[in-house]
């Protein structure tokens, strides 16, 4: 009897079972592949990223327009008072349009994207920002302008791409005293500024008279008027020959500041060549004129190198220096100072306060502001000056310390890029614009008394999707780059972004597939440790 | 018999209708799932070949960054032209920034203490109110110490160009500088032309101008564009606004349209906006090597355009991925530190200034 065995059909099913689950998993892996190239891709945009987020602390744009130290007439004028204006730390610089790094992701959205170990929600909570980066730079190489259709070729990968900064930054250097916008960078020699005047006035001498070079006769004129300062005010003279010293000018006029000499000797310098050039030229004026020029810059060096802590004169634009700017801070562990007790350009308001300034070592400021200039003989209006004490630092070794060693952990934080497609809302571009943080906005003292934002800079630097916003509900057009919108050319709504924004720059309004009610996972794609600064810094 | 019978049974036409179908679905299955993995293998693929493509061009371009290849090639004599004064094709445009200085290494020193480095005089654009500081000093003054920073200005203008004095001269250096007088008293600049004469400005002009000053010298609204003013060094007039100074590429190494070579060596740069125009591609170093690439993978262009901006140099990378079968183009921007013009000159072993065969010590 033969028999026949073959498989029944349910060894059939159990096989066909079998080989459907291998061929499933193998199935299932194809797409992490490419889930895996698309890592590859993200990070290798992360990493270009955190490259450019360092090199901007090099040449940062953030500052551009917004640091230059001034000639004015008034001291106060451009003096930023916030501690965080202008912070050089690494999220403000994330925070730029201009060097393409990042703009701050709507807050309604943030909150929708979960991540590992909840670092998005932490860096919320403490008050930070998750940025996403804007994709702005040259012209396309094929030619035109970069409008906003054209950014939106840029790569899309990189507009799934956010990125925060963990850890927190350490207090910064200000800028400048909050009372005064210093160093003042003058063409020397010069006319000399009105603010001069309490330099003039501590030392009993009167203030200069604005020079006259109308004629050859007013121009001698001035020259002997500068000359007099010199010979009768300050007991010397330049001679025609030999080279300036100023240590033993100092030696030798103690009771006179080495200021009151450079200022004068600036003042002559500036009439001699007027008069080598147009009064009564002559040899031997001219060879004076180099003499009294050469006699100033090396009593202005001398101030500048040696003697950084007196800024009663203003510091020579011929040779700009680090030791121009005073290491300044605020003294964030002493009671503030109230108006009745701070110098302020203001009537006191006993809500005023500001935190003393602490410097390492003493600092001598000038004692007045003016934007009188006055002309010619007529006396001028005095110049006014603060309400109160002048502006001073204090000397605290046990609260400064910025220039205390430090171990680098102290100043580094960590840059975490993460991939989310958060565009993909349906309300991507319809939230309003991540919140303004108006600590980073100017507060600029005026001379009436009145104080006011320097709004223009909102617009300008300190929102990065301010180009982006629409400009009604409509969501037809944005401000794209348009140079007269801003405050009180848009309205509110629009000018603070509450209509949303052109997030992918393409020019339309989009609604994504993704609901606004589901949550997102961010996948953690790269870290780096980074150093953040405490004071400006450029390389070069 | 009966059983031979009952062994060579065959399929029921029942049978044949169940695994009929079955079969064509257990194939179809198949196919479709080889087809899906042999799509997903190739975008797999092509999407490796992309990221190894960027790669390659980031990375290229980061040693462009570092080493200026696209301006000299130091192994390869025939593609250094910035090495020669008058530019690559001989057409008389001067400065180029590979070009030897010929200065002593006394001048390499920049001690800020030393009063040969001070620059002296008005350094405004408006010279009529403060007078002729060709008084103080000048190119030919008769003091070396007071020459001394003239001589260097002049020799790395005439030298390297505008790239050359960005580069060498300290951030806050006001470019200009006073050229001689010649036997009849008349100014000229280095191309002999006459300047001046020098008149006497209106009274009251004194604050006509409100600058912004050094470090940030070069901004827009800065004083900084004493080219400007043809009494101090007539017919270099070039546009510093944006900075658009830059190293022209070697030919061939160029990523846009137009060769701006000889424009850069003239230091006739057009101005450039904040928006940057339709001549900005051609500035920027390409790079030939990406263009060689197997066929169906994507065409990849970096180009890399140094750019001076706020007293540093933030070189910049425009990476283009055009993918020719699917049409698709995309673009990425990074910012760089890279080496300076200083460093590249350094690293092509010139200690100082020159090169060891044109070193020049007195």
């Amino acid at each position: 009897m033969i028999t026949r065995q073959g498989f029944t059909l349910f060894e059939v099913g159990i096989s066909l079972l079998i080989m459907a689950i291998a061929v499933t998993s193998l199935l299932l892996l194809l797409p992490s592949g490419i889930q895996a190239q698309q890592a590859t891709r993200f990070q290798l945009i992360a990493a270009g990223k955190a490259l450019t987020i360092a090199s901007t602390i090099v040449g940062p744009a953030t500052i551009r327009q917004t640091s230059s130290y001034n000639e004015g007439g008034s001291l106060a004028d451009s003096a930023a008072i916030n501690a965080t204006t202008f912070s050089p730390d690494l999220h403000v610089y994330a925070n730029s349009i201009f060097d393409g790094i990042g703009i701050a992701v709507p807050t309604d959205i943030a909150r929708r994207i979960d991540s590992d170990g909840d670092e998005i929600a932490s860096v919320l909570d403490e008050g930070g920002s998750i940025f996403y980066p804007p994709t702005f730079g040259v012209a396309p190489m094929d030619g035109g302008t970069p409008t906003m259709e054209g950014i939106s070729y840029a790569d899309a990968s990189i507009r799934r791409l956010v990125f925060a900064f963990r850890g927190l930054p350490q207090q910064n250097l200000l800028r400048h005293h909050p009372q005064i916008a210093w160093p003042y960078i003058q063409h020397q020699p010069g006319l000399g500024m009105p603010w001069e005047r309490s330099v003039w006035a501590a030392e009993g001498i009167p203030f200069p008279p604005a020079p006259d070079y109308s004629t050859p006769a007013a121009i001698d004129a001035t020259y002997l008027a500068t000359s007099t300062v010199l010979a009768v005010d300050l007991g010397f003279v330049v001679p025609l020959a030999g080279v300036a010293d100023p240590v033993l000018w100092e030696t030798t006029n103690p009771g006179r500041p080495l200021a009151v000499a450079c200022l004068a000797l600036r003042n002559h310098a500036h009439a001699s060549v007027i008069q080598a050039s147009f009064g009564t030229a002559t040899p031997a004026a001219e060879s004076q004129a180099r003499i009294d020029h050469e006699w100033m810059m090396r009593f202005l060096m001398f101030a500048k190198l040696e003697r950084p802590d007196d800024c009663r004169t203003p510091r020579p634009g011929f040779h700009v220096l680090m030791t121009d700017v005073p290491l300044l801070a605020y003294d964030l562990f002493a009671s503030p100072a109230t108006s009745t007790a701070y110098p302020i350009r203001r009537s006191a308001d006993p809500l005023w306060k500001c935190w003393p300034v602490l410097s390492e070592r003493p600092v001598r400021l000038p004692s007045s502001w003016s934007s009188v200039q006055g002309s010619g003989a007529a006396a001028s209006p005095p110049y006014s000056s603060w309400t109160g004490n002048n502006p001073i630092t204090n000397q605290d070794p046990g609260h400064w310390n910025a220039t205390a060693p430090f171990q680098p952990a102290e100043r580094c934080r960590q840059l975490v890029v993460w991939a989310v497609d958060w565009m993909g809302y349906e309300d991507a571009e319809e939230v309003p614009s991540h919140h303004l943080d108006s600590s980073q906005l100017n507060y600029y003292p005026s001379p009436n008394g009145s104080a006011g934002f320097q709004h223009c800079l909102w617009s300008q630097r300190q929102a990065p999707e301010w180009n982006l916003v629409w400009l009604d509900a409509a969501r037809i057009s944005t401000v794209n780059w348009n140079p007269g919108l801003h405050m009180t050319t848009t309205t509110p709504m629009a000018y603070f972004g509450r209509y949303g924004a052109d997030r992918n720059f393409n020019g339309t309004y989009d609604r994504g597939p993704l609901k606004k009610s589901v949550r997102l996972r961010a996948q953690t794609i790269a870290r780096f440790n980074m150093y953040d600064p405490r004071g400006y810094v450029i390389a070069r | 018999m009966s059983s031979l019978a009952d062994a060579r049974r065959g399929m029921t036409l029942v049978e044949l209708l169940v695994a009929i179908p079955l079969s064509i679905a257990v194939v179809a299955a198949a196919v479709a799932a080889f087809t899906l993995t042999a799509r997903v293998v190739a975008l797999c693929e092509r999407m490796s070949r992309t990221n190894q493509a960027v790669r390659e061009a980031y990375l290229a371009a980061a040693d462009e960054v570092d080493f200026w290849w696209s301006v000299d090639d130091p192994f390869n004599a025939a593609r250094q032209p910035q090495r020669n004064l008058n530019g690559g094709t001989g057409d008389g445009c001067n400065g180029n920034i590979l070009v030897p200085i010929d200065l002593p290494d006394a001048y390499w020193n920049w001690d800020v203490a030393d009063p040969r480095t001070w620059q002296r005089g008005p350094g405004s654009r408006h010279r009529l109110v403060h007078g002729d500081y060709s008084i103080v000093s000048r190119l030919d003054d008769p003091d070396p110490a007071l020459a001394w920073n003239h001589q260097q200005m002049d020799a790395i203008f005439n030298r390297l160009g505008m790239y050359g004095m960005a580069e060498y001269m300290p951030a806050p250096t006001y470019w200009w500088y006073i050229t001689a007088r010649d036997g009849s008293g008349t100014y000229r600049n280095s191309f002999g032309d006459p300047v001046g004469p020098f008149t006497l400005g209106l009274p009251g002009q004194e604050y006509e101008y409100k600058y912004g000053c050094a470090p940030y010298k070069l901004l827009a609204n800065c004083m900084a564009s004493p080219w400007e003013d043809p009494a101090y060094m007539g017919g270099r007039f070039t546009s510093l606004h944006w900075r658009m100074i830059g190293s022209a590429p070697c030919r061939s190494w160029m990523a846009g349209n137009t060769e701006r070579f000889n424009e850069i060596a003239r230091s006739t740069l057009p101005m450039v906006d904040a928006r940057w125009p339709a001549q900005v591609p051609d500035y920027l170093a390409c790079t030939p090597d990406l263009r060689l690439r197997p066929m169906g993978w994507p065409k990849i262009r970096g180009g890399l355009m140094r750019i001076e901006k706020q007293g540093g140099r933030l070189p910049q990378l425009q990476l283009e991925v055009l993918d020719e079968r699917t049409g698709e183009r995309t673009y990425q921007n990074d910012l760089f530190i890279g080496t300076t013009l200083r460093g590249a000159r350094q690293q092509r072993d010139w200690p100082h200034w020159n090169p060891p065969s044109t070193r020049i010590d007195r």
